[in-house]
């Protein structure tokens, strides 16, 4: 069988018929190929959308397309093993070691090895490849996702990628400097997400932590990180059992003059704990009662770590997580509308979440559903 | 008349892929056509089979042969093995009137066979087949390593892609030598 016979139609349509992974082994076959498949894949590879290196502590990045019901796997990319590596390959300069393995779900996929000292450049390499083969079109993430104890991930220098941690600064955190230095010495991060404890000394207020475009904090306290005075990214998210009132309402005021928070585009505060005091709240930010006949303005966020609104209900809507480790979740936030004398968008602040009622005062009543925080066992055991 | 078309019809079940065909719609009597590819072996094709090829179909639709024309008159395909156009006629005639599944097991497993019978499908323009056929030879390299692709697909390696280009410039400068030494003889 020679392919190259075949009229271009049909080779378009069978290199359509093959796996990512099998492309990208493909693509290493001659430079004649390479560039029959970037011409002929070109509306394919448009509708990517986005690659993602996922990681845990390990940091062996599983590179993958998001797809449902399963994600497509490219390649793997782990240490170096005894195990038998088949095959070699000139990616971009640098010679890789290759095998094929096959996963229950996920049909046979590369995986590439390096040696320690040499990761960097190997992933830099593959990364490569991946620009080449796949055009500008698509977007690359770097995802660093660990459900045990804290540690400081290594973040690799890529072009054109954008990265989104997961942190747990619960037990044995008391490294804030190095902390600091990570953020400092990292590119701006797309999505970070906190679960932390104690309460510790705030980052520098320049530091560029609080530049990172989107930031879930889940804390009993909130302390830290101090994101009601020095965030200055577009969405956060934050979760906790109790926190300063008036730091609040000030920060409320900050945000409507446009004194601070300009790129603010969107904030969720849950406190868990105690009943949030609703006049104080509305006294100190301005908005005289809340009309509940009034539907409160749709918003959907952007998709960074986003949530799809599914309903909306007189001051409630219901929102489920799209992305994330909620993912599928739902959740139900109510709303007030703010009153200005001046024009501005996007400005509503969504303040207390339905379950505060459901926490102190459920006893002796049903609910049709309910909703736990399971990373807050603090919350839950007393 | 009609009654006694629909009569001998179904009495003479001679051809067992054309009589429920006929059965169901006895209005309009089914017409054939006849093929043959290399070999010279003919194969009779009902129209309503045909009709998977958008080439026959463009050539019959105009032609309004009668069943003797279409006899004597069989349209050659010498560039089509005869087992390979054998398959085809097979397919057409399986797959009449019906909606076509979204898998199709029945391909030949063999490399060459398979090879042609792309070729085959492409000329003859039967679009679903080609998908079947292209799904086919896509799965052939599916976990394959570069090197095992490239035995299997036949695809020259760089060095000799090179060498070919250099070949084919040679030819041409050469031709085109001639030719300029050939006017310049003429303008003599």
């Amino acid at each position: 069988m020679i392919l190259s016979k075949y009229p271009y139609l049909v080779q378009q349509e069978i290199l359509h018929n093959m796996e990512y992974s099998d492309l990208f082994l493909l693509s290493f076959v001659s430079k004649r190929m390479k560039k029959l498949i970037q011409s002929s894949q070109m509306n394919r590879f448009k509708c990517i959308g986005s690659i993602v290196y996922q990681n845990d502590r390990t940091e062996q990045p599983c590179v993958h397309i998001p797809d449902k019901p399963f994600n497509k796997t490219i390649i793997k990319i782990v240490k170096h093993k005894k195990a038998k590596y088949n095959f070699q390959l000139n990616v971009c300069g640098r010679i890789i070691g290759f095998r094929l393995f096959t996963e229950n779900r996920n049909g046979p996929y590369p995986v590439a090895s390096f040696h320690p000292a040499e990761k960097q450049c190997v992933i830099n390499s593959i990364h490569n490849h991946f620009l080449n083969l796949f055009g500008s079109s698509v977007e690359y993430h770097w995802r660093v996702q660990d459900f045990s104890n804290y540690y400081i991930p290594t973040i690799p220098k890529l072009q054109n990628v954008s990265f989104s941690l997961s942190l747990y600064l619960i037990r044995d955190f008391a490294h804030m400097r190095n902390l600091e230095n990570f953020f400092s010495s990292s590119p701006v991060l797309k999505s970070l997400k906190l679960w932390t404890t104690k309460s510790l000394d705030p980052f520098n207020p320049e530091s560029k932590f609080y530049q990172t475009e989107s930031i879930e904090v889940q804390q009993l306290r909130h302390t830290f990180p101090d994101l009601l005075k020095y965030f200055q990214g577009k969405q956060a998210f934050i979760s906790c059992g109790r926190c300063k009132i008036l730091d609040l309402i000030e920060f409320v005021n900050k945000w409507k003059s446009g004194e601070g928070f300009r790129k603010l585009e969107y904030l969720e505060m849950k406190i868990v704990c105690h009943d949030v005091p609703e006049n104080l709240i509305l006294n100190g930010i301005g908005p005289k009662y809340i009309d509940a006949t009034k539907q409160p303005p749709r918003h959907q966020v952007p998709k960074v770590n986003g949530f799809a609104v599914v309903q909306v209900r007189g001051r409630v809507i219901q929102c489920r997580f799209v992305g994330g480790a909620r993912q599928g979740q739902m959740v139900l936030i109510p709303r007030i509308k703010l009153n200005y004398d001046f024009i501005m968008s996007r400005l509503q602040f969504s303040i207390r979440l339905s379950f505060a009622m459901t926490v102190n005062k459920s006893q002796g009543q049903t609910f049709e559903k309910i909703e736990t925080i399971d990373d807050c066992e603090a919350l839950w055991t007393k | 008349m009609s009654s006694t078309e629909q009569g001998t019809s179904s009495a003479a079940p001679a051809e067992p892929t054309t009589a429920p065909e006929s059965a169901a719609a006895p209005e309009v009597p089914e017409s054939f056509y006849y093929v043959h590819g290399k070999d010279k072996v003919v194969h009779k094709v009902s129209a309503g089979a045909l009709q998977h090829s958008a080439l026959i179909h463009g050539m019959i639709s105009n032609l309004g042969y009668t069943e003797e024309q279409a006899k004597a008159n069989p349209f050659p395909f010498e560039n089509i093995d005869g087992d390979i156009l054998q398959m085809v006629v097979d397919w057409c005639n399986q797959h009449k009137g019906k909606p076509t599944p979204p898998e199709d097991t029945n391909l030949p497993k063999q490399k060459e066979k398979l090879f042609d019978l792309v070729l085959a499908v492409n000329y003859l323009e039967i679009k679903e087949l080609l998908t079947y056929c292209c799904k086919q030879v896509a799965m052939m390299v599916k976990g394959k390593s570069p090197e095992e692709i490239r035995e299997i697909w036949m695809i020259p390696t760089d060095a000799e892609d090179e060498a070919a280009e250099k070949e084919a410039k040679k030819r041409a400068g050469k031709e085109a030598a001639g030719e300029t030494a050939a006017a310049a003889g003429d303008a003599k």
